[in-house]
């Protein structure tokens, strides 16, 4: 049986281990293609206007998937830490998505669940139609395979690999060294899917990476839990959206590393991040670290961007010409 | 320690009530003016939704008047209120007030807050002031939805609008002003009294539409373009769920009212089986009531980027398909222009009484 999972959303933190997940109880895992313009067509086609960019791409990869699969996981995420949400979208996205694959095909979801728990060690996270299948003895033991397989993808990506090449090194491919000892670096923070997404935000990353500029990119992956809870342990309320309070805690860690600038990557009119934004312009505006702030939609044209990033980049070689001019005279 | 707190419909009568019961000064906002406009979106992130810009709006004018603290609710879940006022401080400390904010978190919160904020509250009072206190408020909190919703039904069947809009206001008033428990019961049977003979304009045909929706959008007239009296005017009898006492009843009684959180569950099920935060499954759930009532129609009022709006914004069509139902979307902000939002509930009026008559024939 064939078993869709849309590249979107979350699956660039949790991809790699389901699709083992899957296959460990011998079923296809069938992943469906990087965004692609045809992709963010069907899925905004479908949406409600105010849905934010990320959840329209998950519906038009769905859209996509169900054309030649039997089933379509869809993850129904509350929170992946304690007393910590995601953002509501997450938490009804089954029943979104229902609507979206129309009266015919609404049950050809399984849906994922969680809790306060994480999931790799509830086994009620699991839909019910694969202990049906395959057992729940084989079901618990390709749990254990999944958390496996995540927890060292976790740590590929803490290395400083982006999602793609995590994965083919999952695979045992090799992939590319990211890190150039000698370039300057950029940290660019945004939830999983606005930054690894590169038709979402107009392939930024290789923007910044290849071609001219040339520089070493950190992204929030970069850190464990540990490390981002430890920069905000001065909090005085915590911020209870897992991925708000990863963007927060990695700003002041990038901070700390040394980056030349910041760039902060939202969906247009993503609700946690207009609170946490504020936040992280506040913290970079105390400490004079420069910020750009991009809010990516549907509508986003690739010249506008192109050239509010040129001219950030810009302003970062001539601020740190000036600090060394400071530093000779 | 000069109170204030922001405004949400009438819950500034109760809560300034409460407070004043307890013996502290109190510092009412301005009623949201454009002036609360101008300032909540002048100093908000551009994208935080519209209650998160008239609160601070409010802060800042009571502040000028003289405030000194802040009581503003908390909470922890997937919509953003439980954070506003964390960012709301930090703001504020930019502009330059040097202002106390007394965070009503609940304890599962993991902050301090709530019993810092209740001490500060608490004062000198004793046990059975605090009780008089509470319950002096919640009798207010309890009539003024009543009379409001004697109100909506009898707007929209009067002939002489003007007279029942002044016996109202003065209703209001009354209910603010009383001090003894015992009296506010008889100030709400003078007004059904007086309602009750208002002359009935004949051959009205009474349209019965529900609002759905965010609380703060429903509840709050100034955001809203006064919705409810507008339809009132246009012959709506303006039916809703959402209300200062089934909220307090849901959210702080639910022990006793369980009966809210299990009617929700029961309706919203077939359409959205999880909790998303904020009001977005009673949205469904009085979407679904609404259908089942046959209902001539419903309107959603919710702030552009409201998260739990939007999953249940995604759902109401197909119920509304299921029921043969229509909905108005309201997405509300600060740009939102009175003229083009009054024209389009006209126009779904117009399109409701339509489908009434044709119906009727």
């Amino acid at each position: 049986m064939r078993i869709g999972l849309p590249r979107a959303l979350l699956y660039y933190w949790l991809g790699p281990a389901w699709k083992v997940f899957l296959q460990e109880i011998d079923l296809t895992p069938v992943v469906s293609e990087p965004t692609n313009k045809k992709i963010l067509e069907d899925g905004v086609r479908v949406a409600v206007d105010e849905a934010c960019l990320p959840v329209k791409i998950f519906f038009g990869h769905c859209l996509h998937l169900i054309r030649d699969c039997d089933f379509i996981l869809v993850p129904r995420i509350s929170s992946l830490q304690k007393r910590e949400y995601i953002c509501p979208k997450f938490m009804g996205l089954p029943d979104m998505v229902q609507r979206v694959l129309g009266q015919e095909k609404r049950d050809h979801i399984l849906i994922w669940k969680s809790d306060e728990k994480f999931f790799w060690d509830t086994p009620q996270a699991v839909p019910k139609g694969f202990f049906e299948l395959a057992g729940k003895k084989k079901v618990k033991a390709a749990l254990g395979k999944a958390k496996q397989t995540w927890v060292e993808y976790i740590k590929l990506l803490q290395k400083g690999y982006f999602p793609a090449q995590a994965e083919q090194l999952l695979l045992g491919e090799s992939a590319l060294p990211l890190f150039v000892p000698g370039r300057s670096g950029v940290g660019v923070i945004g939830h999983p899917y606005c930054l690894y997404d590169g038709f979402l935000n107009l392939d930024l990353l290789n923007l910044l990476q290849n071609g001219e500029y040339n520089y070493q990119i950190h992204t929030p992956e970069i850190f464990s839990e540990q490390e981002i809870n430890l920069e905000l342990s001065d909090i005085s309320k915590p911020v209870f959206w897992t991925l708000g309070r990863r963007m927060l805690g990695a700003a002041r860690a990038l901070r700390k590393k040394g980056v030349a600038g910041l760039i902060h990557v939202a969906a247009f009119a993503c609700g946690p991040e207009a609170l946490i934004g504020e936040l992280i312009r506040r913290e970079c505006k105390g400490h004079d670290l420069p910020l750009l702030q991009l809010n990516i939609d549907e509508h986003s044209g690739e010249a506008g961007l192109l050239t509010r990033v040129e001219a950030f980049l810009d302003l970062l070689t001539v601020r740190s010409r000036r600090k060394e001019g400071i530093r000779c005279g | 320690m000069r109170i204030t707190f922001p405004h949400m419909g009438l819950l500034s009568i109760p809560v300034q009530s409460m407070f004043k019961s307890l013996g502290h000064e109190v510092v009412v906002p301005p009623v949201i003016n454009k002036r609360t406009f101008e300032l909540g979106s002048k100093h908000s992130p551009e994208f935080a939704c519209l209650p998160f810009k008239m609160n601070l709006g409010n802060f800042i004018e009571a502040l000028e008047l003289g405030a000194d603290t802040i009581v503003m609710g908390g909470g922890i879940g997937p919509c953003r209120f439980g954070y506003y006022a964390q960012v709301q401080r930090e703001i504020l400390r930019d502009l330059g007030y040097d202002v106390e904010l007394l965070l009503l978190d609940p304890p599962s919160s993991g902050t301090k807050e709530l019993s810092k904020a209740l001490r500060l509250l608490r004062g000198e009072n004793s046990i059975k002031g605090i009780i008089h206190a509470l319950r002096l408020a919640w009798a207010k909190t309890r009539f003024l939805d009543a009379g409001n919703e004697l109100f909506r039904t009898v707007l929209p069947r009067v002939s002489d609008k003007k007279q029942v809009r002044k016996v109202y206001a003065e209703y209001l008033h009354r209910v603010k002003e009383e001090e003894k428990i015992k009296k506010i019961p008889r100030i709400h049977s003078d007004l059904k009294a007086f309602l009750s003979k208002m002359k009935v304009e004949k051959g009205r045909r009474v349209l019965r539409v529900k609002i759905i929706g965010e609380i703060y959008m429903v509840l709050e007239p100034r955001v809203n373009n006064y919705l409810e009296d507008n339809l009132g005017e246009l012959g709506v009898e303006v039916h809703r769920q959402i209300s200062m006492t089934s909220w307090v009843e849901e959210h702080l009684l639910g022990t006793i009212f369980s009966g809210h959180e299990k009617r929700k569950k029961a309706l919203a099920r077939p359409y959205l089986a999880s909790f998303v935060g904020g009001h977005g499954q009673e949205t469904v759930a009085e979407m679904v009531d609404a259908g089942v009532n046959r209902y001539d129609g419903v309107i959603q009022v919710l702030p552009f980027t409201c998260m739990p709006e939007i999953v249940a914004q995604s759902i109401l069509p197909e119920i509304g398909k299921e029921f043969d139902l229509p909905v108005l979307y309201l997405v509300l902000d600060e740009h939102s222009g009175e003229g083009g939002v009054q024209t389009r509930i006209e126009a779904f009026v117009d399109l409701l009484t339509r489908r009434k008559k044709h119906k009727e024939a």
